[in-house]
């Protein structure tokens, strides 16, 4: 019966730099998740509800974004349903990228230095 | 009494030079007040604080000297000592921080946050392009939780086969 919630969510984990997906009720119950951990539904709902309480006279509900190194959580609540989105940060996909990117120059024969845009392969 | 929300007036009402109550002023109430007190007292007050003036210079004199602190330089130190001292206080805070199990329960329990902070600081603030991915996935799971129904396949309640 959840069908349409679990493809929802994968369809959001697709798109590229998101790594997980996680959907809450407004009681901390999750009713899913992909790329995260079920027992952070609780934490999540929390999170929205206590920021929503910054402005309770405002028509629409925050949007919280909570940024590490490692990467960021999107959270916003929306009809007592939960979303949270969890990003992968440019500052730790930049590494991994130039890595990848080095490697496809050797595989095409590039010798040049290392360079910062992809535009430089083609 | 003597301060600014105090009401040196007698709220009894009871005359307070009398002698007959247990809460008769044994000595009169100061001039400070605003309330002149009777005329017999005015003269006995002149005297008493003429005598009182040098003993009240004595005490503000004496209260002064306990409460400055001087901070002249008054016995010189040498390097060497001064030395000597940090070292030995560093060593005496490293035993107490070290030894001491109460100083760590005290700490509160923080986490230890990240290495480099001022990387994610600098960098740029949430681009409109996620708060409308998360606002449109927000949305669609909102709608797909109300789509949510039960299928009832079988039933709950099944009656035995009761001859």
């Amino acid at each position: 019966m959840e069908r349409q919630l679990e493809k929802h969510l994968e369809e959001t984990c697709r798109v590229p730099g998101i790594s997980g997906a996680l959907c809450a009720d407004n009681n901390g119950l999750c009713l899913a998740a992909r790329g995260c951990k079920p027992e952070l539904a609780g934490h999540v709902a929390s999170i929205a509800q206590q920021a929503a309480q910054l402005h309770p006279n405002s028509s629409t509900t925050p949007v919280i974004c909570i940024e590490s190194e490692g990467g960021s959580v999107l959270i916003k609540s929306e009809n007592d349903v939960t979303m949270a989105i969890r990003g992968n940060s440019w500052v730790a996909l930049k590494p991994l990228c130039m890595r990848r990117l080095s490697a496809i120059k050797r595989a095409m024969g590039y010798t040049t230095h290392l360079s910062n845009s992809l535009s430089s392969l083609f | 009494m003597g301060c600014c929300f105090s009401d040196s007036s007698d709220k009894d009402g009871e005359e307070p030079y009398s002698s007959t109550n247990e809460r008769a002023r044994l000595l009169p109430e100061p001039t400070s007040s605003g309330q002149s007190g009777p005329s017999y007292n005015t003269q006995s007050q002149r005297n008493a604080q003429k005598l009182d003036e040098p003993s009240a210079l004595e005490k503000i004199l004496h209260k002064t000297v306990r409460k400055i602190i001087d901070v002249s330089p008054g016995e010189t130190v040498e390097q060497q000592e001064y030395n000597d001292r940090a070292h030995q206080y560093g060593i005496k805070i490293n035993m107490i921080l070290s030894g001491s199990s109460k100083i760590r329960t005290s700490r509160p329990p923080l986490p230890n946050g990240m290495a480099a902070p001022q990387i994610v600081l600098s960098s740029a603030p949430v681009s409109l392009a996620d708060i409308q991915l998360i606002t449109l996935s927000a949305e669609k799971a909102s709608q797909a939780v109300g789509k949510v129904r039960v299928q009832h396949k079988e039933d709950l309640v099944v009656p035995f086969g009761v001859p």
